[in-house]
C-alpha cells in the first residue's frame, strides 16, 4: 500500500543531545522538513519537531477497558441466568461478586487493547525494517537527524548539521541498508 | 542584574498577617458551628447532638494530623514533586486543639451517649476494653500521641527552615523566637534536625496507623459491639489521608492565587497531587470492598445487620446516604480523575476536592448516627438529615476555628520549607531580574 | 539533578551502561552452569513428584478430612505474592516517578512473570486430574455448563490469567527497546535474526517513542489496580469462607502487603548474587538494595500490624471460635511454624531499621532469607491450622506434607530459577534504556 519512493535526504549523527536540538530548531529555521530522529532514550523535545502531540493509545485503552467491564459482567450475568441455580445461598443475579469478574476483565481488555494500539500505532513489526536512515548507533549512544530533502539541497542541509555539531553527515540514499 | 535568593523570596511570599477574608470565612465558619451543635442538642432527646460532636471530631482529630503525615512521607520518599505543599500541608496542625477539645467534650459527656455504657457488653475481651475509664484514658492517650509525634515531627521541620539565614530575624517574637532560638552554628543545627527528622517522620507514620486505628475502634466500630471487622481501624485511618489530601488539593488552589505561589505550586504539581489522589481513591474503594465483600460473602447476621441497617433496608434512610457517600468518595472522583483537564483546572479539581471531603464526611455520619438516634423502620430522610445538617454545621465550625488558626500558623512561619534541601535544589535556581 | 538523588548514575556513560549490561549475556561461567544443573536437578524431583501424583492420585499427598489444602495450596500463594515485587517496582514506582528503580525493575518484573507462571502450575497440580482444567473455563458446551461465577475460585482463574498476561505484555513491551539494542549489537546469524523478530523492527523512532511512552504509561496505569486486585482476589479465597482466622475483613491488604514483602525479599535474594556475578555493582548499586531494604521493612510493618489487629480482634470479640483459633495458633500442634512466621516476617526485617544492617550486603541477604521462609510459613500457618481446627472439635485433625508435596515445592522453586537463569543469560537482565533515561543526556555544553 505504501508508494515505494526512493529513499532521500541526508542523515546527521550526533553524540550530543544539545547539539541535536540545535540542529532540530536550525532546520525549522531554514524550513527544512525532518523526516525523523532517532535515539537509544526518548527525546520529549525532538518529538515536538517530527510529531507532536499526544499519542492517542489512551482512547483505545479506554474502549478496551469498558468493553471489558461489560463483556465481563455480561458473561457472569448471562451464564448464570442459563440454569438459575441458587449456588451456596447466593442469589442467582448478585451484582456484588460479578464485579470482582467485571473488574478482572476490564484490566485484561484494556491492556490487550493498549497492546494493540500501540502495535498498530508505532507500526510495529516494522517490515520496513530497518529502512534506509537506521544506524545500528541509535540504540547505543548515537542519536540520528533525518531531514527530507531533494537532491539540490542535500549540500545545504549537510552543512547545517556539520554547523551543528553533527559527528557525521551520510547522504540516505547512498547509504546501503543494513543487513535485515 | 539582581539574582533573588530563595529565602529573600519566600519570606517575601509569607504573609503579615492572616488575611482578612480567612478570618471572616472563619468566623462565619464558627458561627454556622454553633448554630449546628445548638440545633442538634435542640433535636428531639439532643442525640444528634452526640452524633454532630462525634462525627465531626472523628474526621477533625485525623485532618489534624494528617497533614503533618503527609510531610513526614516526603521526607522519607525524598519525593520531589510536592515539596511546595509541605508547609501548607503542616500548617493543618492548627486543627489538632479542636479536634482534642472535641474528644474532650465526648469524654466528659460519654454516658450520655456511647450504647456500650448503659448494655454493658459481657462477652468477650470487649467487656473489658469497653469499660468508662479504660477508654476515657486510651482514647485520650492515643490521640495526645498522635498529635505529639506530627509536633516533634512538625518543631524539627520548622527549626531547621529557622537555621536558614535571614529567618529568624523576620520573627522575633513568639514562635519564631523559640524556633530559632540557640542556633549557634546554622549548619551544625540543620544537619541535626534533619537527622532526627528521619526517625520521627518514621514513628510518625508508625504512630498515626495505630493511634488512628485504635481511636476508630474505639471511637465508632465500639457503638456497635456486636459488630467486628479487623480492616476498620486502617479504613478509618485511610479515610483521614484521603479526605486530608483532598483538602490539600483545596488549600494548594486558593494558595496558590492568595500568596502567589505560581512558580512553586505549579499547574503540573496539582496535576501530581491530583494522580496522587486517584491513587487515594482508589485504596479508599479497596478497603471499603474488601470489609463490603467480606461481610457479604459470609452472610453471617452478627456481621450483616451493620450493612443492612445502612446499606440495604429500604425502610431507613440511611441506604440513600450510604450511595451518596459511595458516589462522592468513589463514582465521582474515579471517572472525573481520569481527565486531565479536571487535574489542571482550579475549579473542577476545587469542586472535586470538595465532594471527597464531604463523602468522607457523610461515610462517617452513616456509621456514627443508626446506633445513637436508634430511628425506627419507616424513618423519614428528614429525621436522617437534620441530625446530618447539625454535624455539617459542626464540622464547618470546627473547620472554621481551625482555619482561623491555620491563617495565624502560616504568617509566624516561613509559608515555604526554606530548610529543605530538596526544595531549595528545585527552586533555587535564581530569577534573574534586569 | 539533586545531589541528594543517590541514585544518580551521571559518572557513567550510556557506552559504558551498554557494554557492562551486554557482558552479562556473554559465554556462561562454571557458576552458572553449575546453578543450572542443580536448577535442572530440582525441576526434576520436582516433576517426578508431579507425575507420580498424576498416576497414583491425590491421596499420595497429605491431604484429607480437615485439612484438604494444605502443602501445594500455600506454595501457589506464596509464589503468587513473589510476583508482586516486579509489578509493584515496575509499574508503581514508575508512577510515582521514583529514580532507583530503573536499574533493578527488569530483574524484579522477571520474577514476576516467572513467579506467576510457577504459580499457575499448582490449580493444576491440586486437581490431580489435570486434563479437566477445561471445567473451570468458561466456554460454550453442549450442556450449556458454565463456572460459578459467584465463587472466588473462578475469580482465581480470571485474575490469576489476566495478571500473568498484563504481566508478560509489559514486561515485553518494557524489553523491546533493549532487545533493539542487544540486536544492533550481535553477530550476523540466526541469533541476529531472533532478536531482529523478538525486538519487532523498533529502530527509536519518535513516532515508535511517542505512542511507546503513551502506552507504557497505560500498561503501569492498569498494572497498578491489577496487583492489588490480584493478591486480594487469593486471599478471598479464604475470606469469602466462614471458619474462623480465614473470614475476616483484613485479608485482603493484609496478603498484597505480605506479598509485595516476599517479593522484596526474593528480589533481593535474587540481586545480591546477581550484580557480583555479572560485576554489575556500579548500575545496582548500594543504594538501589537498600531503599529496597526500606520497603520491605513498611510492608513488614503492615503485615505486624495486620497480625497484631487480627489477634486483638478475636479478643475483643469474645467469639468462642474466633478465640479457639487464635489461641490455638501460637500454642497448638503447629505453633513453631507460627513463632517462625512472627520472627521471620515481624522481628527479623527491624534489623533494617539500623543502617549498618541496611548497607551491608549479607545482613541484606539473611534478612531477606528470612522473610522467604517467613512468608512461606506465613501461608501455611492461615491455611493449615484454620482448616485443622475449626468449629467443631470432633473434626479437627493434623495435617503433614509427605513426600511427594515436598518435592513438588522443591520443584516449584527449581522451576523459577531455570527461568530465571535462563532469562539473564538470553535477554538484559538489566534495563539498559531506562538506565540511560535516568542518567543526565550525554551533552557537549556540559550542563544537560
Amino acid at each position: 500500500m505504501m508508494r515505494r519512493t526512493p529513499p532521500r535526504g541526508v542523515l546527521g549523527v550526533f553524540e550530543h543531545t544539545d547539539q541535536l536540538l540545535a540542529a532540530l530548531r536550525a532546520t525549522q529555521k531554514a524550513r527544512m522538513t525532518v523526516r525523523d530522529v532517532y535515539s537509544p532514550v526518548p527525546l520529549e523535545q525532538a518529538r515536538d519537531f517530527v510529531t507532536p502531540g499526544r499519542s492517542p493509545v489512551r482512547f483505545v485503552t479506554f474502549v478496551g477497558a469498558v468493553t471489558g467491564l461489560v463483556s465481563g459482567l455480561a458473561l457472569a450475568f448471562m451464564t448464570s441466568d442459563v440454569w438459575h441455580l441458587v449456588v451456596g445461598g447466593k442469589p442467582v443475579n448478585s451484582i456484588v461478586p460479578f464485579l470482582v469478574v467485571g473488574f478482572e476483565l476490564t484490566i485484561l481488555f484494556g491492556a490487550l487493547a493498549t497492546l494493540v494500539a500501540l502495535l498498530v500505532l508505532a507500526r510495529l513489526p516494522s517490515v520496513a525494517f530497518p529502512g534506509p536512515a537506521y544506524r545500528e548507533q541509535f540504540s547505543l549512544d548515537r542519536f540520528g537527524v533525518w531531514i527530507d530533502c531533494a537532491a539540490g539541497d542535500e549540500r545545504a542541509a549537510s552543512d547545517l548539521l556539520r554547523q551543528a555539531g553533527a559527528s557525521d553527515v551520510q547522504r540516505v540514499a547512498d547509504a546501503a541498508p543494513e543487513a535485515a | 542584574m539582581t539574582a533573588r535568593p530563595l529565602v529573600d523570596e519566600v519570606l517575601a511570599l509569607t504573609p503579615q498577617a492572616t488575611p482578612r477574608r480567612l478570618k471572616l470565612v472563619a468566623g462565619a465558619l464558627i458561627a454556622l458551628g454553633g448554630v449546628g451543635v445548638g440545633a442538634g442538642f435542640g433535636w428531639r432527646d439532643g442525640a444528634a447532638g452526640w452524633v454532630a460532636l462525634l462525627t465531626a471530631t472523628s474526621l477533625v482529630i485525623g485532618l489534624g494530623v494528617v497533614g503533618t503525615l503527609l510531610s513526614a512521607i516526603f521526607e522519607l520518599t525524598h519525593a520531589r514533586w510536592g515539596r511546595a505543599y509541605r508547609r501548607l500541608a503542616e500548617a493543618s496542625i492548627a486543627l489538632a486543639p479542636i479536634g482534642l477539645l472535641g474528644l474532650l467534650v465526648l469524654l466528659v459527656g460519654g454516658s450520655a451517649y456511647l450504647p456500650w455504657v448503659h448494655e454493658h457488653p459481657d462477652v468477650g475481651g470487649k467487656a473489658i476494653w469497653l469499660t468508662r475509664g479504660f477508654w476515657d484514658a486510651r482514647v485520650l492517650i492515643a490521640l495526645l500521641v498522635a498529635d505529639g509525634l506530627a509536633l516533634a515531627f512538625l518543631y524539627h521541620a520548622l527549626r531547621r527552615d529557622f537555621c536558614v539565614e535571614g529567618v529568624a530575624k523576620r520573627w522575633p517574637g513568639w514562635p519564631g523566637r523559640w524556633l530559632g532560638r540557640n542556633i549557634v552554628d546554622r549548619e551544625v543545627e540543620r544537619a541535626r534536625c534533619e537527622a532526627r527528622l528521619q526517625p520521627l517522620a518514621v514513628a510518625l507514620c508508625l504512630g498515626f496507623g495505630v493511634c488512628f486505628s485504635l481511636l476508630g475502634f474505639d471511637l465508632i466500630m465500639a457503638l456497635d459491639p456486636e459488630w467486628i471487622s479487623t480492616l476498620f481501624g486502617a479504613w478509618y485511618f485511610i479515610g483521614h489521608l484521603f479526605a486530608g489530601l483532598a483538602a490539600l488539593g483545596i488549600i494548594g488552589v486558593v494558595s496558590r492565587r492568595a500568596f502567589k505561589l505560581e512558580r512553586f505550586l505549579s499547574v503540573e504539581r496539582q496535576a501530581d497531587l491530583a494522580t496522587l489522589l486517584f491513587a487515594f481513591c482508589l485504596l479508599n474503594t479497596d478497603f471499603f470492598w474488601s470489609q463490603l465483600l467480606t461481610i457479604w460473602y459470609g452472610n453471617l447476621p452478627d456481621e450483616t445487620h451493620y450493612v443492612i441497617e445502612r446499606g440495604i433496608d429500604a425502610r431507613l434512610p440511611w441506604p440513600t446516604l450510604s450511595w451518596i457517600a459511595i458516589a462522592g468518595f468513589f463514582a465521582i472522583p474515579f471517572v472525573a480523575l481520569l481527565f486531565r483537564r479536571v487535574k489542571r483546572s482550579d475549579l473542577l479539581l476545587t469542586l472535586l476536592a470538595s465532594i471527597v471531603v464531604a463523602s468522607i464526611f457523610l461515610v462517617r455520619f452513616i456509621e456514627i448516627a443508626p446506633p445513637l438516634l436508634h430511628l425506627g423502620a419507616g424513618a423519614t430522610l428528614t429525621e436522617a438529615l437534620v441530625p446530618l445538617l447539625a454535624a455539617a454545621l459542626t464540622l464547618a465550625g470546627m473547620l472554621g476555628a481551625g482555619a482561623w488558626l491555620y491563617g495565624a500558623l502560616l504568617t509566624a512561619v516561613p509559608l515555604l520549607p526554606v530548610g529543605d534541601p530538596i526544595f531549595a535544589a528545585e527552586f533555587g535556581r535564581p530569577e534573574v531580574t534586569p | 539533578m539533586s545531589s541528594v538523588d543517590h541514585a544518580d548514575l551521571g559518572n557513567l556513560t550510556y557506552a559504558e551502561v551498554d557494554r557492562s549490561v551486554l557482558a552479562t549475556l556473554g559465554r556462561p561461567g562454571k557458576a552458572y552452569t553449575a546453578l543450572l544443573v542443580l536448577c535442572l536437578v530440582l525441576t526434576a524431583i520436582g516433576g517426578v513428584s508431579w507425575f507420580t501424583l498424576v498416576k497414583v492420585g491425590i491421596g499420595l499427598t497429605g491431604l484429607n478430612n480437615p485439612v484438604g489444602w494444605g502443602t501445594l495450596i500455600t506454595t501457589f500463594v506464596f509464589w503468587v505474592g513473589i510476583g508482586h515485587a516486579g509489578t509493584l517496582i515496575s509499574a508503581i514506582l514508575f508512577l510515582l516517578r521514583v529514580p532507583w528503580r530503573t536499574a533493578i525493575f527488569r530483574a524484579a518484573e522477571a520474577s514476576t512473570v516467572f513467579a506467576v507462571a510457577t504459580a499457575g502450575l499448582f490449580p493444576l497440580i491440586h486437581l490431580g486430574r489435570l486434563w479437566v482444567l477445561y471445567y473451570i473455563l468458561p466456554y460454550p458446551s453442549g450442556r450449556e455448563l458454565w463456572p460459578n461465577f459467584r465463587s472466588p475460585l473462578v475469580w482465581d482463574v480470571l485474575a490469576i490469567t489476566t495478571y500473568l498476561t498484563v504481566s508478560a505484555v509489559f514486561f515485553f513491551v518494557g524489553l523491546v527497546p533493549d532487545i533493539a539494542a542487544v540486536r544492533d549489537r550481535a553477530a550476523p546469524g540466526l541469533r541476529k535474526w531472533l532478536l531482529t523478530l523478538a525486538s519487532l523492527g523498533w529502530v527509536g523512532s519518535t513516532g515508535q517513542w511517542k505512542h511507546y511512552l503513551g502506552a507504557y504509561v497505560l500498561f503501569a496505569g492498569l498494572a497498578t489496580p491489577l496487583v492489588i486486585s490480584v493478591h486480594s482476589v487469593v486471599s478471598w479465597d479464604f475470606a469469602m469462607s466462614v471458619i474462623p482466622g480465614w473470614h475476616t475483613s483484613i485479608f485482603a491488604p493484609y496478603f498484597v502487603a505480605g506479598a509485595i514483602l516476599s517479593g522484596l525479599a526474593m528480589v533481593l535474594c535474587i540481586l545480591i548474587p546477581l550484580r557480583k556475578v555479572f560485576h554489575v555493582e556500579h548500575i545496582i548499586r548500594m543504594y538501589h538494595l537498600e531503599a529496597m531494604a526500606k520497603l520491605l521493612l513498611v510492608t513488614s510493618l503492615i503485615v505486624g500490624y495486620a497480625y497484631g489487629v487480627e489477634f486483638f480482634v478475636a479478643w475483643y470479640s469474645g467469639n468462642v471460635f474466633e478465640v479457639a483459633i487464635f489461641s490455638y495458633r501460637p500454642t497448638g500442634h503447629y505453633a513453631p511454624i507460627f513463632w517462625g512466621m512472627v520472627f521471620c516476617n515481624v522481628i527479623a526485617p527491624l534489623a533494617f531499621f539500623f543502617k549498618r544492617v541496611r548497607s551491608s550486603l549479607l545482613g541484606l541477604f539473611v534478612v531477606a532469607m528470612l522473610v522467604n521462609f517467613g512468608m512461606w510459613f506465613e501461608r501455611f500457618n492461615i491455611i493449615v491450622t484454620s482448616l485443622s481446627h475449626d468449629f467443631m472439635p470432633y473434626a479437627w485433625g493434623t495435617y503433614a506434607p509427605r513426600l511427594v508435596e515436598v518435592g513438588i515445592l522443591i520443584g516449584s522453586f527449581g522451576w523459577f530459577f531455570l527461568l530465571f537463569l535462563t532469562f539473564v543469560k538470553v535477554l538484559p537482565a538489566i534495563a539498559m534504556t531506562e538506565v540511560k533515561e535516568s542518567m543526565p543526556h550525554p551533552t557537549a555544553g556540559g550542563a544537560p
